[in-house]
């Protein structure tokens, strides 16, 4: 809820960073529903008894003052705690990672903000496997951000993405038909596991990892993405 | 309001300490210059010495002015033991509690991938080559229980699986003392998944 003040009150996020700042106090990283990403001072929020509330991953409701820049938290109250386990925890901080270097602030966001849920709530039941969960929030965030793959039509002829045919990532452009497989090319069977974020075979999980890391990286500039270190299969 | 340049240049020096702002670094200042111009002499050799003189440890990264420091060089310490702390302050911590008489090692700092900090920035290759050096039955993951702690933890856990037989995370949960109906919901989350059979 927004009030003539610039107060906001009740607002869900969810906690990307926590940075310690002077003796008991912290910027908190946030991304919110209706106000993107938003960095806002919390007074001594280290070490109390509430210390467990701002860590990454966990669900908040949150109330801040201040419009634009850095705003002052004034009240806060954990929605869900994350426990994320093993390679789960660094899967979520490339989520998180993603989050902090391609969401605007205060902008409102809310389908990035139901996708990140969704995928912390995968990574954290472990009922998929990480790499398909960390594909399926790539795929959605990028459609967010507005540089969404079509992965069912061609993009020079329009037609539908054909099963038996091989097709090249045009940038900026699309998928396009090539008349043989090379290096670099994706069968259209591929192509239709990842549209329907089924990724059943290693094909397509490798296709979709290279589509969108190809797509991702020049969003993300020249500043390697550190949590990827973190993550066995995503190292080279 | 400005008093001399000499006397303005200490209280900006002194607030570099945490926790210390103009008014307390004022405070401080005019004291050692008003009361205690010994006390202040002897703080800024023992500083000047200090800064000089301490560095890390060579096996465990711990600060001190010797080539290893006393935890290492104690022949009496068990090898068998290797702990694995964030911060020097921790072993401090741990000593003090007692109970604990094997090595440790010190990581500087946690695995926060935002800020930038992956196992290279953390030094991750000296903990390899120290675990291969003293051969520890048991590694004994003390970071701290935070998301970023947690992480590091299994990061070198995975790291060192093939190199230690028995690789243990300290608990959390419940402090002695502690009351369930006021302890955090986090933290008794925690209690509860890290639950011990007693019988």
């Amino acid at each position: 809820m927004t009030s003539v003040t610039g107060r906001i009150t009740g607002e869900p996020a969810v906690v990307l960073h926590v940075r310690p700042y002077r003796e008991t106090s912290a910027i908190v990283s946030l991304l919110t529903l209706n106000h993107g990403r938003v960095a806002l001072v919390g007074r001594g929020v280290r070490g109390g008894k509430k210390g467990s509330v701002l860590q990454p991953f966990n669900r908040i409701s949150v109330a801040w003052s201040g419009r634009g820049g850095l705003g002052t938290l004034t009240a806060y109250e954990p929605v869900g705690f994350a426990s994320l386990k093993g390679t789960a925890v660094a899967a979520g901080f490339y989520v998180l990672e993603l989050l902090s270097r391609l969401v605007g602030e205060h902008e409102s966001v809310p389908g990035i903000f139901a996708g990140t849920c969704w995928c912390l709530e995968r990574l954290e039941q472990g009922d998929r496997p990480v790499d398909v969960s960390l594909r399926c929030f790539e795929k959605l965030l990028l459609e967010e951000l507005g540089y969404g793959l079509d992965f069912c039509r061609d993009a020079e002829s329009g037609e539908a993405i054909e099963g038996s045919a091989h097709y090249r990532l045009s940038p900026e452009r699309g998928f396009v038909r090539v008349t043989r497989a090379s290096d670099g090319t994706v069968p259209g069977s591929v192509l239709a596991e990842i549209a329907d974020e089924s990724l059943r075979s290693r094909a397509s999980r490798m296709a979709a990892k290279r589509l969108f890391r190809v797509t991702l990286d020049p969003l993300l500039g020249p500043r390697p993405i550190a949590s990827r270190r973190l993550l066995p299969g995503m190292r080279a | 309001m400005a008093m001399s340049p000499l006397i303005d240049r200490l209280i900006e020096a002194f607030q570099v300490l945490p926790g210390v702002g103009p008014k307390g670094a004022q405070r401080m200042v005019l004291h050692l210059l008003q009361h205690n111009r010994t006390g202040g002499q002897l703080l800024a050799e023992v500083l000047a010495e200090a800064v000089d003189r301490v560095g890390e440890c060579e096996d465990c990264r711990n600060l001190c002015e010797e080539a290893r420091c006393r935890f290492c060089a104690d022949p009496r310490r068990d090898d068998a033991l290797l702990c694995v702390v964030e911060s020097p302050a921790d072993i401090l911590a741990i000593e003090r509690a007692g109970g604990f008489r094997g090595r440790y090692f010190v990581l500087h700092g946690h695995l926060s991938p935002i800020d930038g900090i992956g196992p290279e920035e953390l030094g991750l290759d000296r903990l390899l080559e120290r675990v291969s050096q003293l051969q520890p039955a048991e590694l004994i993951l003390a970071t701290n229980p935070t998301v970023e702690g947690e992480a590091t933890a299994h990061y070198i856990s995975e790291m060192i699986s093939e190199r230690v037989a028995t690789i243990t995370r300290i608990a959390h949960g419940v402090p002695l003392g502690g009351e369930l109906e006021y302890i955090d919901g986090g933290t008794l989350v925690h209690a509860l998944q890290g639950r011990r059979s007693i019988r």
